[in-house]
């Protein structure tokens, strides 16, 4: 036993020592890379001769310079640039995620086409998913667009940031993308459609069927980490109305099938449908309004707060909100009393003024808030409530005009 | 006396299983970190933390710095606060009733103005005097409010903010530029995440200039210098192995982000708590009795920095301090111990810190008493305990070893060779004279979290400067 000890003692310490002068070597290859890319990127930009640069060390300065240069002038800055892209289009067929990744992230200031993006943006691991829709940042084609929005509804929740992040840099054509999405999730959800001999014959599409098996396959079968059943058919909601609207024109739903509707109707996740609303809200773009309107009168309140926040992005009419400020929900109370505050609508002064006695206190906080931001009016009604039959109201405007409690 | 040499010998028994035991364990955490790391640097090697800094989407994140009496050093210290790079950061300062001048050293460095007291007050706080924002920097919320402690002070803070993350930070924690970006990514990656630690790192002989670590140095003084290896022991394989294996329970009270939401549904921070850091984290987890999912995740990258006691009064205070946090921590959670119904957490991670982290100073003092006794009146095998001794230190040294490459490998600038010697020599110094001494500390700690004691003792620390460190009591 002593003996023992002894040996594994001594075992251990040299291991040890081994590890030490691992790390001093690691440590010494840490620095030569880093030096030689920091030489590279200082004779590139400054046009001099970098010399042989290994693989590592190009993609490298290509991924640093991206950001400074247009792909021409990085073609005559960065030696063996197409050498570099052919090894980056054989990442994209590998079968490791990493490389797959790697391969788009380097193709991305090189420029992937459409296919290439559209694969990794349905890739089969979330990390590739994640980095094609970083890459589809500022791409404009429609089936990008398409893709990204489809993203909103990928099972991993990163994967939903980095499409959210995307679609929220604006590119020209994300609107089109995300009402034609909402429209179709609304018509699911409130079915309003009517059957047609179009419906049915799309019920054979390949993205179709993908939904309806989502929307028959029961909880408990789902594998770990899957989104809830009605997040997964709002994932196939989204595709088909994506692939359906191909014949229609931009805004325009595509047809669903009536199969689908029978089961999802009322069913779409509400996680889906605040994404695509917070995607919408980020456009900037009005003609979205009508997509995003039909949801303020969800049967869920977090939809309807959403939707709110969404049409006072959008600049859409403030009467539209005047409903909603009496909304049984605070959430959406709150909302649309902030929305009104925003719009800067005085002829809504006296009613965001009718909440400052609200039984919510955030609603009471977000009216005072409101009011303050109408400006005169709104001001005068502040002061009317100091003094008003309300000790709630009297607080609210109190500690939005800064007097002492 | 062949009574008494018989018990020694059992003892020495008793301790060779124990030490056997949790040897296994912690290779077994040793290799979860190794896995987790490579886990993490491959998911984040393309991952481009400049381009999430245009991002209007990221979720918005409330700095919580509590502040007492740090006229000193608050300017310095909110101002790098400010300038971490996150595009949706809110940094709330909460005057706990400073009765010296830090109030006014606010008002004048950040012109503040006072805004409307509307919060929604959710937990139960000492009175709020004012609540001010600054004129030239939007982004910055002051709170005024009466002494109650950093407890207190927080959860006004909890209250007041307005971020989906909260990050609360002690008051001598440097801040990494980039930390934010880093430790929201598991918020971003998992529904169910609801706090992030990260790995603090010894800050004593770096250079340090507005608030930043410019130069990272590792201690030239022995206590700093083995406290350093500890720290790296204790991040780098402790909690990113419970990562891997889900069960951290500890997010360090110098710099961890939480969703806030989560925090104001379990109470907050509790009052009088002396392990507030823990006690947080073991309410969080306790949560998923009630269905509510409740992930702790750990950040393999260096996120902060904190200055460690540079003298064994203090020392011995801070660590009397931990484990009666722990202690306290882990009896009140007790009826986790062992139980299913808390799952993995209940059968392994409990049990874990109550034998190997609450209990090892026990073990490893009646090791020392039996050595002694077993010398005088010699019923020790000499030659034996010899052997063993070497067995221990090799082990601890080995790991030790191991923590100072994954710190080489993790580190946003790689080490001197300098410092990877000199780290080398405290963790081979380290196990001589120095832990023997937190033995003392540690048992000095339960056996007053058992007297009822909850008073934190007076922290020295020594002030951040350009030129080198100037004593500077707080």
């Amino acid at each position: 036993m002593r003996e023992l000890l002894i040996v594994v003692g001594v075992v251990l310490l040299a291991i040890g020592a081994a590890v030490l002068v691992s790390a001093l070597i690691f440590r010494e290859v840490r620095v030569v890379r880093r030096r030689r890319v920091e030489r590279a990127l200082a004779a590139t930009v400054a046009e001099r001769p970098t010399g042989r640069l290994s693989r590592r060390v190009r993609r490298s300065v290509l991924v640093e310079l991206a950001d400074l240069f247009q792909q021409d002038t990085l073609e005559q800055r960065v030696p063996d640039l197409r050498r570099t892209a052919a090894d980056a289009t054989a990442d994209l067929r590998s079968r490791r995620w990493l490389r797959r990744a790697r391969g788009l992230r380097t193709l991305q200031s090189l420029g992937l086409t459409v296919d290439e993006l559209l694969a990794g943006l349905s890739d089969r691991d979330a990390r590739v998913r994640a980095q094609a829709a970083v890459a589809a940042v500022g791409r404009g084609e429609p089936e990008i667009l398409d893709g990204l929005v489809r993203q909103l509804t990928d099972p991993h929740p990163y994967v939903r940031f980095t499409a959210l992040d995307a679609v929220s840099r604006r590119s020209v054509g994300t609107a089109d993308a995300l009402a034609r999405a909402l429209h179709d999730a609304a018509r699911l959800t409130y079915a309003e459609l009517s059957g047609s001999e179009r419906a049915v014959a799309d019920a054979d599409s390949a993205a179709t069927l993908a939904v309806l098996e989502l929307a028959r396959s029961d909880e408990p079968q789902a594998a770990p980490g899957a989104l809830p059943r009605t997040e997964r058919v709002a994932t196939g909601v989204v595709a088909v109305a994506l692939a359906g609207s191909e014949e229609g024109t931009p805004g325009q739903p595509g047809t669903l099938p009536r199969p689908l509707r029978a089961t999802t109707t009322g069913d779409v996740g509400s996680r889906t449908l605040v994404l695509l609303l917070r995607g919408a809200s980020t456009t900037a773009d009005s003609t979205t309004v009508p997509a995003v309107r039909p949801f303020t009168a969800d049967a869920r309140p977090e939809v309807r707060a959403a939707a709110v926040n969404a049409l006072a992005a959008l600049g859409a009419d403030s009467e539209d909100l005047v409903p909603l400020l009496t909304d049984p929900d605070g959430r959406v109370r709150a909302a649309a009393v902030s929305a009104v505050g925003r719009s800067g609508n005085r002829s809504l002064a006296g009613a965001a003024a009718a909440r400052l006695t609200d039984r919510d206190h955030g609603v009471r906080q977000a009216a005072a808030a409101a009011l303050l931001s109408l400006g005169a009016s709104g001001n005068l009604l502040l002061r009317a409530a100091l003094t008003g039959p309300d000790p709630y109201a009297a607080d609210a405007a109190r500690s939005a005009l800064g007097l002492p409690p | 006396m062949s009574q008494v040499a018989a018990f020694l010998r059992g003892l020495d028994w008793l301790i060779l299983v124990y030490v056997v035991l949790v040897d296994v364990v912690q290779s077994l955490l040793l290799t979860a970190a190794a896995i987790d790391l490579r886990t993490h640097r491959r998911d984040t090697r393309h991952a481009m933390r400049n381009r999430l800094l245009g991002s209007a989407v990221l979720p918005r994140v409330s700095v919580l710095a509590p502040a007492y009496n740090e006229e000193a050093t608050v300017a310095a210290s909110v101002t790098a606060l400010l300038t971490l790079r996150y595009p949706q950061l809110e940094v709330v300062v909460v005057n706990d009733g400073s009765p010296d001048r830090t109030m006014e050293v606010l008002r004048t460095a950040f012109d503040l103005e006072p805004v409307p007291k509307s919060f929604r007050r959710v937990l139960p706080t000492a009175d709020v005097l004012a609540v001010l924002r600054s004129r030239s920097n939007p982004r910055l919320v002051v709170v005024d409010k009466a002494n109650g402690g950093k407890a207190d002070a927080l959860n006004v803070g909890l209250c007041v903010a307005t971020g989906e993350l909260v990050c609360a930070i002690d008051a001598d924690t440097l801040i990494e530029p980039d930390a934010l970006m880093q430790m929201t990514r598991p918020f971003l990656e998992r529904d169910d995440c609801v706090a992030v630690g990260g790995v603090i790192r010894v800050v004593n002989a770096s250079t340090v200039s507005q608030g930043r670590v410019v130069t990272a140095r590792t201690p030239r003084d022995f206590l700093p210098g083995v406290q350093a290896v500890e720290y790296l022991r204790a991040f780098l394989f402790g909690r990113l192995g419970w990562n891997r294996l889900g069960g951290n329970l500890i997010i360090s009270g110098a710099f961890g982000l939480f969703r806030r939401e989560d925090l104001l549904a379990t109470g907050g921070y509790l009052h009088g708590s002396v392990g507030e850091d823990m006690e947080i984290v073991a309410r969080l987890r306790r949560r998923t009795r009630e269905g509510v999912p409740a992930a702790v995740r750990f950040v393999p990258d260096p996120v902060a920095w904190t200055e460690v006691p540079d003298s064994l009064r203090v020392l011995g205070r801070q660590r009397d301090r931990w484990h009666r946090g722990l202690t306290q921590t882990l009896w009140t959670y007790r009826s986790s111990w062992g139980n299913p119904r808390d799952g993995a957490l209940g059968l392994v991670v409990y049990p874990y810190f109550v034998l190997v982290e609450l209990l090892a100073p026990v073990v490893e003092m009646l090791g020392l008493v039996g050595l002694t006794l077993g010398l005088i009146l010699h019923a020790v095998n000499v030659p034996f305990a010899i052997a063993f001794f070497l067995f221990a230190y090799g082990y601890g040294a080995m790991l030790s070893m191991i923590a100072i490459l994954l710190d080489t490998i993790t580190a946003a600038r790689p080490p001197t060779r300098r410092d990877i010697l000199l780290l080398a020599t405290w963790a081979v110094l380290e196990p001589v004279g120095y832990r023997q001494l937190t033995v003392f500390w540690r048992l000095r700690g339960i056996v007053r979290a058992l007297q009822g004691r909850s008073d934190w003792g007076v922290m020295t620390r020594t002030g951040f400067t350009p030129e080198g460190a100037q004593a500077l009591d707080t």
